[in-house]
């Protein structure tokens, strides 16, 4: 599920869409579609937001915080994420918590109607918002509890995206742009939009007025005050004045009214009556609307004579309005381009376009499978690194093969009596580890033509009966400047590199049947996994541990992230994924799953996990954090055994049977 | 190079360090690989515009006046004035110390010329429009979103007749927009009624009701009588001008046959037998509705010396209030300057397309965050502070909120004007401009001013990697 927060000058509102569905859902509120973008500071210094705020407003109003949007690209020498808005002496507002606030209220709805997190969120921003302003949004999404994903989305671009899924540009425009003219309650944005591909639009122009529906409700206004007789006019006035909200309601009625009806009465309290006709109305606002038609038009001028524009789309609230309508189908007729409206019969579809085409961008997650080969026999295959993968063969050879199975080289690990071999590997320095029934624990390094050249031992170079004494090595680990083993009874070590030469520097407490080490990074620690427990290691200065054991129940299989400290479960029945801190250990999610052979890894600096799902046949694509499901990669030929992460980003070796396969994920 | 009585003028002043800041922006951009070829002398010129002074454009419909008026601010015969059209191209006067530039387009060129506001202004004489000849379209392209040197002038002093006619409507409202800023638009603008001497109506009434035809908010309107500013400007004044003064001041039938135009003064003239000669040379250089209200200040001694008949007719010709409204422009001339060349940049973005448009963009979202831009946004709202938007605020609250948000201001601002204020802030039901500069005006009375801190732009900007 995509999820869409467009955080609005005067109105946010929050779209989602099935990954399969072609059209986006509005989460309501209450009866409304969007709320507005406003939160109320208490005296107590909690905040009310949204229609909730609105009530309090008349209250006190240099309390009542509206204009947020407007604060965060304001010119005034501070990053956004950082600025206070005051209105008052002593009335003031951190601008990260009242944007803060006004995402919770919009995530939490959204989870609310959809019944999760959503795989992805997509916030979207001006098109002149540029880093600063952009980390402002990102942080407040993060203090707003936002757990899933977070892309960013300049609007002009979501709303030609909804546009153009409209059928905006008529079959045959070519290369043709697009036009957007974006007219909202309380800014104007006009947008010029190339289409990269013919498809995604990429703004050429980008310019805005502080110009809207609230100046058409204060027209209104105007409006009624030349027309009251001259006794009413203090009247009005003070009306104005002392009951400011309810006068601008009474104005935003009669300015809809009037999109419909050519004359209507304003009637408000005491007041007499005022017939308003359609006519002075859209006199009152012409020069506006007029204003806003030429910035879109010098955008469209300004353009070079081998560049026409196929459509020009008219979005937000304030569109509706006749009066735009029209002069913006002159402005189209004029330069030859199509006037699209979207959907145009529905309210939403006016004031929603930004919010309904911003769940189609690009925020989800897609990937490509490719056939590379295929190995002599079926084994467990590591990434060594160079493009090559280690695997231990049934008479315990180290064997180097790269991704078309053609064998690369070959080393036999230990001395003489070796018979059983464990190896880990480091892909990203070339590195492998491998250890043996003989209790020898030996370094390799693989070069870039797949030559296997060994490095040396870490710790004793020979041991006398290791298998009958526990010194088997059970399992190892590597990363970077670390290793460790773990011995059958004997305990293990964790060794640290010194330049060429290898030190110990810990002990491994002995832990019966430990079947798999891996490092993390954050906190440094080695986790060391039985049949039935996770210990976690975490390795201070001095060779002093703490371990922390954690039930694994049944899981079958493990996933480590080094970085963040994450590790990954597949169980019968399931998938979980914990969080490893330096005593604690956190299940972050569970869910059902059927299926195994598990791999993690960073995609674009946010945890995924891949994992094989039998009933599907796929390969499943989760987000790591939050377990929503990004996508699925059909996989034909059978299971698959074997899912490894290659160190590039999005690059991955699928193993089934002696198949291999490169996977590749990219944000779509 | 001719020289001008007073001396030789101050030295240029630059319109302001976020103009600056500006400049250093489109100097970084030019210097960029990927803004190679015809954007770069678009990119030097908007450096250019950012240095300089402020950048007026004296333009209107053809043969009403404008070289005439440009010789009178220049203070010599600069410009070729003939009784049909002349002007070809668009000539920049500028001042001796700034350095040479390239004219922003092909039918531009540079001229100096040590006038008496060339630390102030740039000034540019441009072909008259409406003509048929086809001269005036280097002048249209200046008021074009389709041209690079749309809004390449940041004031418009526009020549028209008593009455606007449609078609300056029309290039009036798309200059306006070119060089609008984010609080609204039109004080860049001042009106000339060209010629106002041969018009009967009174000349206030004439300026109001250019400001009224035109619709734009903001802008200034000067009757001007330019044959009796080069008079003046030109030193054509002579000592039998003041002599024939005084015989028609001195006698009564002449005195009482000048409003009647010159016909009538000949035939009283031929009647008394005074000399036409003398009538004619006085016919020269001044109109008649400019000598009948010096007849009583010659007659009463007032006005006794040529000097204080160069002076009155100075003051009479509406020359001094259009240098007054210049200089008051020039006082804004930072604000005025960025929202126009800001204009350019975007419109060069759109020509150049997406890729590039994003670099433009960039830079100048970083800009936003330079302190002097966090001053130029609060004397951008005092700008508008003059506009008909903001009426409603009692004179008394308006200077005082000027002076706050120019930084001007020695104390806090009074209650009242910041009650008012509040209203407009935070009242639903008022335009969004007018709540935008009434919260600034809050913050401003709220927080001290911004503390001029380093500006960093230039490096700022330099750190975006080379394309």
């Amino acid at each position: 599920m995509i999820g869409c927060i467009d955080f609005g000058a005067s109105q946010t509102k929050v779209t989602y869409r099935q990954l399969t569905a072609a059209a986006g859902e509005l989460v309501m509120f209450g009866r409304y579609s969007q709320f507005p973008t406003a939160v109320f500071l208490r005296p107590d210094g909690t905040l009310l937001v949204g229609h909730d705020a609105d009530a309090y407003q008349g209250r006190n109003p240099s309390r009542y915080f509206r204009w947020l949007k407007q604060h965060v690209h304001r010119a005034d020498g501070v990053a956004p994420a950082k600025r206070t808005i005051r209105q008052g002496p002593d009335v003031s507002l951190s601008l990260l918590d009242g944007v803060a606030t006004v995402l919770s209220h919009a995530y939490t709805a959204l989870v609310e109607a959809i019944g999760a997190h959503p795989a992805a969120l997509v916030l979207t921003h001006p098109a002149e918002w540029q880093s600063d302003d952009r980390d402002l949004l990102r942080r407040a999404g993060q203090k707003a509890g936002i757990a899933c994903r977070v892309e960013l989305a300049a609007e002009p671009v979501a709303a030609a995206t909804h546009h153009l899924r409209r059928g905006a540009l008529p079959a045959g425009a070519g290369d043709a742009a697009l036009a957007v003219f974006d007219l909202g309650a309380s800014t104007f944005d006009a947008a010029v939009l190339d289409r990269v591909d013919k498809t995604v639009p990429a703004p050429r122009f980008c310019r805005g007025l502080l110009v809207g529906g609230d100046d058409f409700d204060a027209a209104v206004l105007d409006l009624v005050a030349t027309l009251l007789p001259e006794r009413a006019g203090e009247d009005f006035e003070r009306l104005r004045t002392e009951a400011a909200y309810e006068m601008w309601s009474a104005a935003r009625s009669a300015k809809e009214r009037l999109s419909t009806e050519d004359e209507i009465v304003f009637a408000h309290q005491d007041l007499p009556d005022v017939v308003l006709y359609r006519s002075d109305f859209e006199d009152a606002i012409e020069p506006l609307v007029e204003s806003c038609v030429s910035l879109l038009r010098q955008g469209i001028d300004a353009l070079p004579r081998t560049t026409k524009v196929g459509a020009v789309a008219l979005s937000g609230g304030s569109s509706r309005i006749p009066l735009v309508q029209a002069l913006v189908g002159d402005l189209a007729q004029d330069i030859g381009a199509e006037l699209a409206t979207g959907d145009g019969t529905e309210e939403t579809d006016w004031e929603h376009s930004v919010a309904l085409g911003a769940v189609h961008l690009p925020a989800s997650v897609r990937g490509q499978l490719r056939r590379t080969g295929q190995l002599p026999t079926e084994r467990r295959v590591e990434v060594a690194g160079h493009g090559n993968l280690a695997s231990v063969t049934t008479n315990s050879t180290l064997r180097l093969t790269d991704r078309t199975g053609t064998d690369r080289g070959s080393a036999t690990p230990g001395r003489f009596l070796t018979t059983k071999v464990v190896l880990a590997t480091d892909p990203g320095a070339g590195r492998i580890l491998t250890g043996t029934d003989t209790g020898l624990v030996q370094e390799w390094s693989v070069n870039g033509s797949g030559a296997l050249a060994p490095l040396g031992y870490l710790g004793a170079d020979f041991r006398w009966m290791a298998t009958f004494t526990g010194w088997s090595v059970t399992s190892v680990a590597i990363r970077g400047d670390r290793a460790a083993c773990a011995r059958e009874e004997q305990p293990g070590a964790v060794f640290r590199r010194n330049s060429r030469r290898w030190r110990q520097t810990a002990v491994l407490r002995r832990h019966s049947g430990t079947s798999a080490l891996a490092f993390l990074d954050s906190p440094e620690a080695v986790l060391q996994f039985t049949s039935s427990h996770m210990h976690v290691h975490c390795l201070a200065d001095g060779g002093q541990e703490t371990s922390v054991p954690f039930a694994l129940a049944e899981a079958t299989e493990a996933a480590v992230l080094p970085k963040p400290a994450m590790v990954f479960l597949s169980r019968p029945d399931g998938l979980e994924a914990l969080r490893v801190r330096t005593r604690t250990v956190t299940s972050l999610w569970r869910l059902p799953f059927e299926g195994g052979a598990i791999e993690c890894a960073l995609l674009r600096r946010r945890p995924v996990l891949l994992a094989f799902s039998k009933p599907h046949k796929a390969i499943t694509v989760l987000d790591g954090l939050t377990g929503s499901e990004l996508c699925q990669v059909p996989m034909k030929k059978g299971a698959v055994h074997q899912i490894c992460a290659t160190g590039n980003a999005g690059e991955f070796v699928v193993r089934q049977g002696r198949q291999l396969s490169a996977l590749v994920l990219e944000q779509a | 190079m001719d020289t001008v009585s007073g001396g030789r003028p101050a030295p240029p002043r630059t319109p302001g360090p976020a103009a600056g800041c500006l400049a250093v922006l489109c100097e970084l951009l030019r210097s960029r690989n990927e803004f190679a070829g015809p954007a770069c002398a678009v990119l030097d010129d908007m450096a250019a515009h950012c240095r300089e002074p402020l950048r007026v454009a004296v333009t209107g419909d053809v043969s009403c006046g404008k070289s005439t008026l440009v010789n009178a601010l220049l203070g010599g015969r600069h410009a070729a004035v003939r009784w049909e059209e002349t002007t070809a191209e668009v000539t920049w006067y500028r001042h001796p110390s700034l350095p040479p530039g390239l004219p922003p387009g092909p039918e531009h060129r540079m001229a100096v010329v040590p006038f008496p506001l060339a630390d102030r202004i740039v000034l540019a004489d441009t072909p008259g429009v409406n003509t048929a000849s086809g001269r005036g379209r280097v002048t249209e392209d200046m008021l074009s979103a389709a041209s690079d040197a749309a809004a390449s002038a940041t004031v418009l002093l526009y020549l028209s007749g008593a009455e606007l006619m449609g078609g300056s409507r029309e290039r009036l409202r798309r200059f306006v927009e070119l060089t609008r800023g984010e609080y609204g638009s039109g004080f860049n603008i001042v009106l000339v009624a060209a010629k106002a001497d041969t018009c009967t109506a009174p000349w206030p009434s004439i300026e109001e009701n250019l400001i009224a035809k035109s619709r734009i908010p903001g802008v200034r309107a000067v009757a001007v009588s330019q044959q009796l500013a080069m008079t003046v400007r030109a030193e054509l004044l002579r000592p039998g001008h003041l002599a024939t003064l005084r015989t028609l001041a001195g006698n009564s039938e002449l005195a009482a046959a000048v409003p009647g135009g010159w016909h009538a003064l000949e035939l009283t003239a031929r009647r008394t037998g005074v000399a036409m000669d003398a009538l004619a040379a006085l016919a020269e250089v001044a109109p008649l509705p400019c000598v009948t209200p010096a007849l009583p200040l010659v007659a009463d001694g007032t006005i006794g010396t040529l000097r204080q008949l160069s002076g009155f007719w100075e003051e009479l010709s509406g020359l001094r209030a259009v240098e007054a409204a210049l200089e008051s422009l020039a006082e804004d001339s930072e604000v005025l300057t960025v929202n126009a060349v800001t204009g350019r940049l975007h419109r060069l973005a759109a020509r150049l397309g997406a890729a590039r448009a994003d670099r433009i963009q960039r830079g100048l979202a970083q800009l936003r965050r330079c302190p002097h831009f966090v001053a130029l946004d609060r004397r951008g709202a005092a700008l508008h502070l003059r506009g008909p938007a903001l009426r409603s605020v009692p004179d008394g609250d308006r200077a005082a909120t000027a002076a706050l948000l120019r930084g001007e201001s020695d104390g806090p601002l009074p209650p009242s004007a910041l009650a008012h204020w509040q209203r407009l802030a935070f009242q639903p039901g008022r335009s969004t401009e007018v709540g935008r500069v009434a919260r600034l005006v809050i913050e401003a009375a709220s927080a001290p001013p911004p503390v001029q801190a380093h500006c960093s732009c230039a490096e700022t900007l330099r750190k975006e990697p080379r394309g």
